[in-house]
C-alpha cells in the first residue's frame, strides 16, 4: 500500500506541476464558456439587429388591410400600387426588404420577400410568424369576432404539470430539467474516462519504452505500479474536475444575471405575451432543483465517476503495458472506446422516449455502459434494487477489469519488440497465472 | 554464500530458457556472470531480483530462502535503462530510494555523497532530458547504489562510458567489494571481466558450462604454450615446436606451441641450439576472450 501511495504522488505531483495542467484547468473552461457565448451572443444579435429592417409591403389588393403590429426589429410600411421596380426602390437605400403579396385565386395571396442580400432564417420566420398572426386575426374579425375576445384568447396558454404516483404518493416530476442535469453529469463522466483513461496508457507506455520500467519492478510489483498510477491520474482529474466547479460556481453568479436578461428580453420580444413569459419564467425557476434529491444525485454520480474510471482505466493500462509505442494502441482502443461512445449516444435517445424500457435497464446493469446510461436514468428515479445491482455490477466489473490488466501489466510491461496482436493480449493473460 | 541458487529452471512458452541452474556467489566477491547474447543471463538475473519466478528451484539469499524483503538490499542496474525524462534527478533518486524504503533523509544524503563522487552534483536539479548519455548512466547507477546494498547487480554498466568514467567506475566496483558488497557483473568486455572478477559463471543456451573462481579456470584452460620474447635472429621451424607472432606489429614476441608433450626444458634446448637471444620465456595464460570462445563453442559443438 505505502508503494502504492509513492506512485500514486509521483504520477500526481508530476502531472500537477506542469505548466500546461494549470494553463489547460483555468483556461479550458473560460474557452468552453467564450465558445458558447459566442454562439449564443451571435444567436440573439442576429434575433434582434442594432437597426430595425425596413420593410416595404407592396400590397396592391390591399389584403393586409395596412395593418401589421410593429415589430422592434422590423418596421413595415404600407404601399398599395403595384409596381415591379424592387431593385432600383432597394438600391436606393430607402428599404432593406420588399414584401410583395400577389393575389392568389384560391385562397391566401402570395407571399414574396425580396432582398438584395440573402435574408437570414430568422428574420424570415418573424415575417412569416407575424403575416400569420395577423391574417388569423383578420380572418376571425371578418367573422365578427371581437378584437377584445381575441386578445383574451391571446393570453391564453397550456401549461402542463407532470405527477408521478406511486405507492399512494403523488410527486410533481421535473424530470426533463433532471435528464438534462443527469446528462451533463453523464457527459462528464465521458469525458473524464476518455481524458484520464488515455493518460494512464500514456503513461504506462512511456515508463516502457524509457525502460524506466526495467529500474522500477525490482523494487515494485508491476501491479503495485498499475495501482499507484490509476490512483495518481486519477487524483489530478479530480483536482482539475474541482477546480473547475469551484470557477463556475464563481462565475455563475455574474453570469446567470447577464444570461438571464438576454434570455427575457429575446423571450419579450418574440412571444409580446405577458402570460406565455410568467409560464416560461416559472418554468425555467429553480423550484424543480429542489424536488430532485440532490444528495443521492450526487453521492451516485461519485461513485460512477470513480467505478467507470476505474474499470476503463484498468483496461487502458493494460493496453499501455502490452504495446511498444503509441501508434500500435489505435487498433485495440477501438473495442473499449466503442461502448463508451455508444453509451453517450444512446442516453441521449432515453431524454425523449421511456427511460424505463428493457434495453435501458439492460445497458445500466452493465459496467461497460453504466456509468453514463445509469446517470442519465437517475433523476427519472430508478428502483433501489436496479441502482444496486448496477453499483454491484459496476463494483465487480472494475476488480475484473483491474485482475485482468493486472495480469497483462506483469507480462506485458517486461517484452518488447514483439508486435502486440490480440493473441499477445491472452498469452500474456495465460503466462502471469 | 550471498546467493546460492539450486536447480532453477524457467520456461518461456514452452521453451527451456533456464535448465537446472547452480551457482553461488560468495560473499564480498566480483562474479562474473557471463554468455552469449540470448544465453539467458537476463531472465537470471530477474529471477534473482524477483521480478519473475523461477518455475522450479530454489534461491537461497545470505543462506535463507529468498524474500522480498531482501531485494531491497540489492541494487539492479538492468541492461535497458531509463530515467523520467522531465522529472529533476534528485526528485527521481528520492523516489527511487522511497521505493526502497530508504528514509528521506538518509536518501538525500547518499544522493549528495555519490553525487560528489560522480561529479554530478551541479545538475541535480536538472530534469534528466538535459544531460548526455554518459551523465544519465552516472544518474542510474546512482539509483542502484544510494540505499546502499548488500548485493549489486551491475548489467553491462560499461556501455555509454568513455574510457575515463569507466575507470572511475571499475575503480568503484572495486572499492564497494573492499566495503564488503558483494557485486555480479555481468558484461561483454572480457579485459574488464579478467581484471575485476574473483569468480565467474559462463551460461550457454540456459545452461551453466563454466563456473568457478577465475584463477582456477584460466589453469584448466591453460595449454602446453609458451610466449617468447626475443633479440636478433628469429627462430627456424624445426621439429619441436611451431610458432606464431603474437601482435601484428610487435615480431619480437612470438607464441610457441611444441607439436607433441615436449618439456620446457626441450623448447630451451631447441631455441639454444637456433643461438636465439632469449629475453624471456612464460608460460602462455588464456585471455578470458579465448576461455569464452573456447568454451562456447565446444559446448555448442556437442549439441550439435
Amino acid at each position: 500500500m505505502h508503494k502504492i501511495i509513492l506512485i500514486a504522488k509521483r504520477e500526481f505531483l508530476t502531472r500537477v506541476r506542469k505548466r500546461s495542467f494549470i494553463v489547460m484547468t483555468l483556461l479550458s473552461p473560460l474557452l468552453l464558456l467564450a465558445f458558447y457565448g459566442i454562439i449564443f451572443y451571435l444567436n440573439i444579435k442576429q434575433q434582434t439587429p442594432d437597426k430595425p429592417y425596413r420593410l416595404l409591403v407592396v400590397d396592391a389588393e390591399n389584403f393586409l388591410k395596412q395593418n401589421l403590429p410593429q415589430e422592434k426589429s422590423i418596421l413595415f410600411e404600407f404601399k398599395l400600387t403595384n409596381q415591379k421596380k424592387y431593385e432600383e426602390e432597394l438600391n436606393s437605400g430607402n428599404y432593406d426588404l420588399i414584401l410583395e403579396v400577389k393575389k392568389n385565386p384560391q385562397q391566401l395571396p402570395e407571399f414574396n420577400l425580396y432582398s438584395l442580400d440573402n435574408i437570414g432564417f430568422f428574420i424570415k420566420e418573424k415575417v412569416a410568424n407575424t403575416l400569420t398572426q395577423q391574417i388569423q386575426q383578420n380572418k376571425l374579425i371578418e367573422n365578427g369576432i371581437s378584437p377584445e375576445l381575441i386578445e383574451q384568447i391571446n393570453q391564453m396558454a397550456t401549461h402542463i404539470n407532470t405527477v408521478q404516483i406511486k405507492d399512494n404518493l403523488t410527486k410533481a416530476n421535473h424530470s426533463e430539467m433532471g435528464a438534462l442535469i443527469g446528462f451533463i453529469m453523464a457527459f462528464v463522466i465521458y469525458i473524464f474516462i476518455f481524458l484520464y483513461g488515455v493518460q494512464v496508457m500514456r503513461g504506462a507506455i512511456e515508463e516502457k519504452s524509457s525502460r524506466i520500467v526495467e529500474i522500477l519492478v525490482s523494487s515494485v510489483k508491476p501491479t503495485e505500479l498499475m495501482y499507484g498510477k490509476i490512483i495518481g491520474i486519477a487524483g489530478v482529474g479530480m483536482t482539475q474536475f474541482l477546480i473547475w466547479v469551484i470557477v463556475c460556481l464563481g462565475l455563475m453568479g455574474p453570469l446567470s444575471g447577464v444570461i438571464g436578461q438576454m434570455v427575457q428580453s429575446n423571450f419579450e420580444s418574440s412571444l409580446q405575451n405577458s402570460a406565455q413569459i410568467q409560464q416560461i419564467s416559472q418554468n425555467i425557476g429553480m423550484e424543480w432543483l429542489f424536488e430532485l434529491n440532490l444528495p443521492l444525485l450526487f453521492s451516485l454520480f461519485i461513485c460512477y465517476f470513480i467505478g467507470g474510471y476505474l474499470f476503463y482505466g484498468a483496461l487502458f493500462a493494460a493496453i499501455g503495458a502490452a504495446v511498444d509505442n503509441d501508434t500500435d494502441t489505435q487498433q485495440f482502443m477501438m473495442p473499449i472506446t466503442m461502448p463508451l461512445v455508444f453509451s453517450l449516444i444512446y442516453s441521449q435517445s432515453i431524454i425523449g422516449t421511456n427511460p424505463d424500457g428493457f434495453l435501458t435497464s439492460f445497458l445500466s446493469m452493465l459496467p461497460f455502459t453504466s456509468p453514463v446510461v445509469m446517470m442519465v436514468r437517475i433523476p427519472y428515479g430508478v428502483p433501489t434494487i436496479e441502482l444496486v445491482c448496477s453499483l454491484v455490477s459496476l463494483c465487480i466489473g472494475f476488480m475484473l477489469s483491474v485482475w485482468f490488466a493486472g495480469k497483462i501489466y506483469r507480462v506485458g510491461l517486461l517484452s518488447y519488440g514483439n508486435k502486440t496482436t490480440y493473441k499477445t493480449f491472452w498469452k500474456m493473460f495465460r503466462q502471469s497465472n | 554464500m550471498i546467493i546460492e541458487t539450486n536447480n532453477i529452471c524457467k520456461y518461456f512458452q514452452g521453451k527451456l530458457i533456464l535448465d537446472n541452474i547452480n551457482i553461488n556467489i560468495p560473499e564480498a566477491s566480483i562474479f562474473g556472470l557471463l554468455g552469449p547474447n540470448g544465453a539467458g543471463k537476463t531472465t537470471l538475473i530477474r529471477i534473482l531480483t524477483k521480478i519473475i519466478e523461477a518455475d522450479s528451484g530454489s534461491v537461497l539469499f545470505d543462506g535463507k530462502p529468498l524474500l522480498m524483503k531482501d531485494v531491497y538490499h540489492m541494487g539492479y542496474l538492468p541492461e535497458e535503462r531509463g530515467l523520467y525524462k522531465k522529472m529533476g534527478l534528485e526528485e527521481q533518486l528520492l523516489f527511487f530510494a522511497a521505493l526502497k524504503n530508504i528514509p528521506y533523509i538518509q536518501a538525500k544524503q547518499a544522493i549528495k555523497k555519490w553525487a560528489l563522487k560522480f561529479d554530478l552534483a551541479h545538475l541535480l536539479n536538472k530534469p534528466a532530458e538535459e544531460l548526455s548519455k554518459g551523465m544519465q548512466q552516472k544518474v542510474q547507477l546512482m539509483a542502484s547504489l544510494i540505499h546502499n546494498p548488500k548485493l549489486l547487480i551491475l548489467d553491462e554498466p560499461f556501455s555509454g562510458f568513455d574510457p575515463i568514467h569507466a575507470q572511475l567506475l571499475q575503480e568503484e566496483i572495486k572499492s564497494l567489494k573492499a566495503q564488503g558488497t558483494s557485486i555480479i557483473l555481468s558484461s561483454h568486455r572480457m579485459e574488464t571481466v579478467e581484471l575485476l572478477c574473483d569468480h565467474l559463471a559462463l551460461i550457454n543456451q540456459g545452461r551453466v558450462i563454466l563456473d568457478g573462481e577465475f584463477n582456477q579456470i584460466q589453469k584448466a584452460f591453460t595449454k602446453n604454450e609458451w610466449v617468447l620474447e626475443y633479440e636478433g635472429n628469429q627462430p627456424q621451424n624445426n621439429t619441436v615446436f611451431h610458432f606464431e607472432q603474437i601482435l601484428e606489429n610487435n615480431a619480437s614476441m612470438l607464441l610457441i606451441k611444441p607439436f607433441t608433450t615436449v618439456s620446457l626444458n626441450q623448447i630451451l634446448a631447441e631455441l639454444m641450439h637456433q643461438n636465439i637471444a632469449i629475453k624471456s620465456i612464460k608460460q602462455h595464460q588464456p585471455s578470458m576472450n579465448s576461455i569464452f570462445i573456447e568454451a562456447v563453442a565446444q559446448n555448442n559443438h556437442s549439441h550439435a
